[in-house]
């Protein structure tokens, strides 16, 4: 039991850090209908700005945090303005690719400017040891745990009852028909990529906190990847859910299967959950009409 | 002058081209890539062979995402499925590379059949995470099938002669490769005119208003996704047999991406489009190193960024090529044909 | 056009360049190299690059090979085996007299169909590949002990001077080089009799490795072998100080290297690691760090690490044959005077190169260290012994 326990709870960290992206992930689909494949990038090159801004001003860890939130936010909206607006009209193919561009573009830059040498996120938090009965865990991934469930709660809310998340909500829903209202939707779609950065620089905090600031943390975003699609792709809240169940199967399969089927668990359940429900647990489905 | 596309016979609309000018320039262009062994060595000449293999490749994916519209994102699994197919069939079966390569192709379209059937029902960017999903757990599969594969060690591929052309010989490689390459983009660019070819295209626009016309969804999906694996497999096992030791890195996941640039960057739809763009990617290092070279940086390894800047630049270019043609290199070419065609009108 | 009449010019010297020998002039000698340069794998490959210019530029300074100038050319292959070929054959197109700079074990051995067929004097650094050698080809040398030797000095040592209570584990990568950790492993096992728990297998490029050791822990294991590549000993130290196992761990060379020490510092916990060149920090690297001071750029120098004493000691040994050849400068010659080099001074860096082995490969001795990476040391704590 103690070992279950334990492989659950490990699960569910790294299962917070993908959740977090997933996030990201889904907040642009939800409003643009964009897989954005950099947002692995994007989280590291957001993290590396936040943490070179953060030296100067000697920050610790609650303002980095502050800082990658900002730093997202811009970098988010710089994206958006210079890179996606442009294709607008476009086929939807075409604009992915694009994100893919992207990537590439961050990829290099990182180590450019940066170097390639891994470096560890330090504070008083990282290393104390805390105990749950039988279950043990260091101030990092409770740090990164908490966020996580903080962050769910913040983008659920902010969908669910504020102005602008419930215009979102219907730009996604019914484009036209929100224009007629009188919303901006070229505004919110501009506004998604700046939460979705910002959320990938919370993201980014806790991954160099509970790993380390690395110049392939971006290959996170592929395992984040199945988390987002399990919960549906457009449902913010879903694939934060989806990130769990993919993080603690991956550890619990570890833990009593092994042959290194950790890093495809997650895969393997996709394909399942799909078969099932092609729109993932918590997908909308979409009515065809003829 | 061409003044339109108006067709008034069947023999007419299935023919290959409806133009003689198209013949000439193909047998130029064919002329051209006989000749271009003599013309060129070394590292052009394997660059060339690289960009037939990959422009194979291409063109498999292509009848999937071009003509029905799915996005797979399955390509190095399939190419791992092919290279290790032809590679065992070589080495493990004694077979010649002329059954070999084709076999090699059946069986990653028969094998990729085990994802495409539960998958029918998944629509757009769905696919695409199956299929990579698929990709992942295939090259899992090879890692750990040790006895079978060789596992980490790799598989080392005996130097044959594929009709009478040693593999292990550049040029003997690149004809190899135009060889295949050649019959597959004839193969499918009959297919595209056929019946299958027109129920496919008709999937894509509308799969409904095609199921009321009395085209069998499930068939022609199915076959979409065989014909498709079965054309990357093969350009999988060119790979195979151009590296002649294979492992699974070799077929890591940047393959399924870098195949869907090179389809974006052609064009989607067409099979010269899909030549085009796999020959712009192979290229795009080249380009950017010349690039480089024009502004003094040259890799003798005194900068150390000078990679990096590289890699940055390819990513640079293929935002650009998507601004400026989002139809891609293909839809620049129909751009300046029309131009020179309609001149001195407006387009 | 531009193209064509490269392409053109290409063939001409192409076709005249076969009558010499390549990558030779009357005054220049040219050196290739197929490195990882961009990306995140590119710590070994500008670490191995700085270090054969160091000893390409030490040479120059003494007025070169026989009045050759030597220089070198570098094709980056990212890491991807595919592109490793297609450098290497671009190296050959430009003209390269040998090659010191191999890659990753996977490039190596997607480039060795061409080593072979052109007979290209090859030496091997970065990643120690068996491949390389195994069958034994004249024209191809390696620095640098097995894995297996180096893992195994570590279980020696912890046995003797550690002796835990518990069995011995290994958790490795999933690839060629984790193999050769776990039969490093196995081996010392077997050869001193001591008890094992069945090897953990991870996918490379994992991060996370809690439930490993979890697992580990429920078979109360004594100590622990880690055939990961840089991040994976801090990573593991980490989910080991997490569940208080206080054990003896046995890692790769590069968990002596500066990041690694970082990295792995907020844990507590210190751990050996093993090589067969000393640790860059120490004093017997000193006349090399004076040396790459002396010819490297600032750049340049952050980026050396224990990758360019190995590179360095390669590049030497290739032109120190070079030097021995005289005005005969062939390929065959320089393969042949490769295998005659018995005792080539090292300057401390590793054991005397001697390549008069059965393996072709010199520097096979293994030193042990006790790395502190809370101090920020890495202390030797045998001599280089040689366990073949």
């Amino acid at each position: 039991m103690d070992y279950f326990l334990n492989l659950v709870a490990s699960g569910l960290i790294f299962g917070a850090i993908y959740g977090l992206i997933a996030i990201g992930f889904a907040v642009i689909y939800k409003t643009t209908g964009v897989v954005n494949f950099a947002q692995g990038e994007v989280m590291m090159f957001v993290l590396y700005f936040a943490w070179m801004v953060g030296a100067w001003v000697d920050a610790p860890l609650w303002q980095l945090l502050l800082i990658a939130v900002v730093v997202g936010m811009i970098f988010g909206a710089l994206l958006e303005r210079l890179f996606i607006r442009p294709m607008i009209g476009q086929s939807q193919f075409a604009i992915i690719m694009t994100t893919v561009g992207v990537a590439i573009i961050l990829r290099g830059l990182v180590p450019l400017f940066w170097g390639v040498e891994s470096e560890p996120l330090d504070s008083p938090i990282k290393s104390a040891l805390f105990e749950f009965g039988p279950v043990l865990m260091l101030g990092d991934q409770i740090f990164a745990l908490a966020f996580f469930i903080a962050i769910s709660l913040a983008v659920w809310v902010f969908f669910r009852f504020s102005r602008i998340g419930v215009a979102m909500r219907a730009a996604a829903h019914d484009e036209t028909a929100a224009l007629l209202m009188g919303i901006n939707v070229r505004r919110l779609q501009g506004l998604s990529w700046m939460i979705a950065s910002a959320v990938s620089g919370v993201a980014g905090v806790c991954y160099a906190l509970t790993v380390s600031r690395a110049a392939d943390m971006w290959q996170i975003g592929f395992q984040a990847f199945p988390a987002t699609i399990l919960g549906g792709l457009d449902a913010p809240l879903g694939s934060a859910f989806g990130s769990i169940v993919v993080g603690v199967t991956a550890s619990l399969s570890e833990g009593y299967i092994g042959y290194g089927l950790k890093e495809i668990s997650g895969f393997v359940i996709i394909i399942a959950v799909l078969m099932l429900r092609p729109y993932g647990l918590f997908g909308e489905k979409e009515l065809e009409r003829v | 002058m061409r003044t339109g596309h108006a067709v008034e016979t069947y023999p007419r609309l299935l023919a290959l081209t409806t133009n003689p000018v198209t013949w000439a320039w193909v047998a130029v262009l064919l002329i051209g890539l006989v000749a271009l062994p003599w013309v060129v060595s070394g590292h052009l000449l394997v660059v060339s062979t690289s960009i037939l293999i990959a422009a194979v490749g291409v063109v498999g994916l292509n009848v999937l995402t071009g003509t029905t519209g799915l996005i797979s994102l399955g390509q190095s699994g399939f190419l791992a499925i092919g290279g290790y197919a032809c590679g065992l069939l070589i080495k493990e079966v004694g077979l010649p590379a002329e059954a070999a390569i084709p076999l090699a192709g059946l069986i990653t379209g028969t094998l990729s059949l085990l994802i495409g059937i539960p998958s029918l029902r998944l629509k757009g960017l769905y696919l695409a995470i199956t299929t990579l999903a698929a990709s992942l757990i295939i090259t899992h599969i090879i890692l750990y099938a040790e006895p079978l594969t060789g596992g980490p060690f790799g598989l080392r591929i005996p130097d044959v002669s594929f009709v009478g052309l040693r593999i292990s010989d550049p040029v003997g490689m690149y004809f190899t490769a135009l060889i295949v390459a050649v019959l597959v983009a004839l193969f499918v660019n009959n297919l595209m005119r056929a019946r299958s070819g027109r129920a496919w295209i008709a999937l894509r626009d509308h799969d409904i208003a095609a199921k009321s016309m009395g085209i069998n969804l499930v068939s022609y999906k199915l076959l979409a996704f065989f014909v498709s694996s079965s054309i990357v497999g093969l350009s999988g096992a060119l790979m195979a047999m151009q590296l002649r030791f294979i492992t699974s890195d070799v077929f890591g996941l940047f393959l399924s991406i870098e195949a869907l640039a090179m389809l974006l960057v052609g064009g989607v739809g067409s099979v010269a489009g899909a030549i085009l763009g796999a020959a712009f990617i192979v290229l795009l290092p080249e380009i950017a190193r010349n690039l480089l070279e024009v502004f003094g940086w040259s890799g003798d390894g005194s900068s150390t960024h000078v990679f990096e800047i590289r890699a940055v630049l390819t990513g640079v270019i293929i935002i650009v090529m998507l601004r400026i043609e989002p139809d891609g290199l293909i839809g620049l070419w129909r751009k300046v044909k029309r131009y020179w065609l309609q001149w001195p009108l407006p387009i | 056009m531009k193209l064509l009449k490269l392409a053109v010019l290409a063939t001409v010297l192409g076709g005249a360049a076969t009558a010499e020998t390549p990558g030779v002039t009357d005054s220049t000698i040219t050196l290739g190299a197929v490195l990882p340069m961009s990306g995140p794998a590119s710590i070994p490959g500008l670490g191995s690059a700085a270090g054969s210019r160091v000893a390409i530029e030490e040479v120059n300074a003494k007025g070169g090979i026989n009045g050759r100038k030597v220089q070198m050319l570098i094709e980056d292959d990212g890491y991807v085996p595919s592109r490793a070929y297609q450098g290497l054959v671009k190296l050959m197109d430009d003209g390269i007299f040998a090659l010191v700079g191999t890659s990753g074990a996977a490039s190596l051995v997607a480039m060795l169909p061409l080593i072979d067929e052109k007979e290209l004097p090859t030496m091997v650094t970065t990643s120690v590949s068996r491949a390389a050698v195994e069958p034994l080809r004249p024209y191809v040398y390696m620095v640098g002990a097995d894995y297996e030797d180096m893992f195994y000095a570590q279980i020696k040592y912890i046995s003797e001077h550690d002796k835990p209570e518990g069995p011995y584990a290994v958790i490795r990568q999933d690839d060629d080089y984790g193999a050769l950790v776990e039969a490093g492993v196995m081996m010392a096992v077997e050869k001193l009799g001591l008890p094992s728990v069945p090897p953990v297998r991870f996918k490379r490029g994992q991060k996370d490795f809690a439930a490993e050791i979890l697992r580990l822990r429920t078979q109360k294991i004594g100590a622990l072998a880690v055939g990961g590549v840089i991040a994976e000993t801090p990573a593991v130290m980490k989910e080991l100080a997490k569940l208080r196992m206080n054990i003896p761990t046995a890692n790769p060379h590069t968990g002596a290297i500066g990041m690694t020490l970082r990295l792995a510092a907020p844990f507590g916990m210190t751990y050996y690691a093993a090589d067969y060149v000393t640790p860059i920090d120490s004093d017997g690297a000193k006349t090399f760090r004076e040396l790459s001071a002396q010819f490297l750029s600032e750049e340049e120098t952050k980026s050396l690490n224990r990758f360019s004493l190995a590179a360095y000691l390669g590049t030497k040994a290739v032109l120190a044959a070079a030097e021995m050849c005289g005005d005969d400068l062939t390929q065959a010659c320089v393969s042949a005077k490769l295998k005659t080099i018995d005792n080539l001074d090292s300057g401390g860096l590793s054991a005397p190169l001697d390549f008069t082995n059965d393996k072709n490969t010199a520097a096979r001795s293994v030193q042990v260290f006790a790395v502190n990476p809370m101090e920020g040391t890495v202390v030797p704590v045998t001599d280089f012994v040689s366990y073949r």
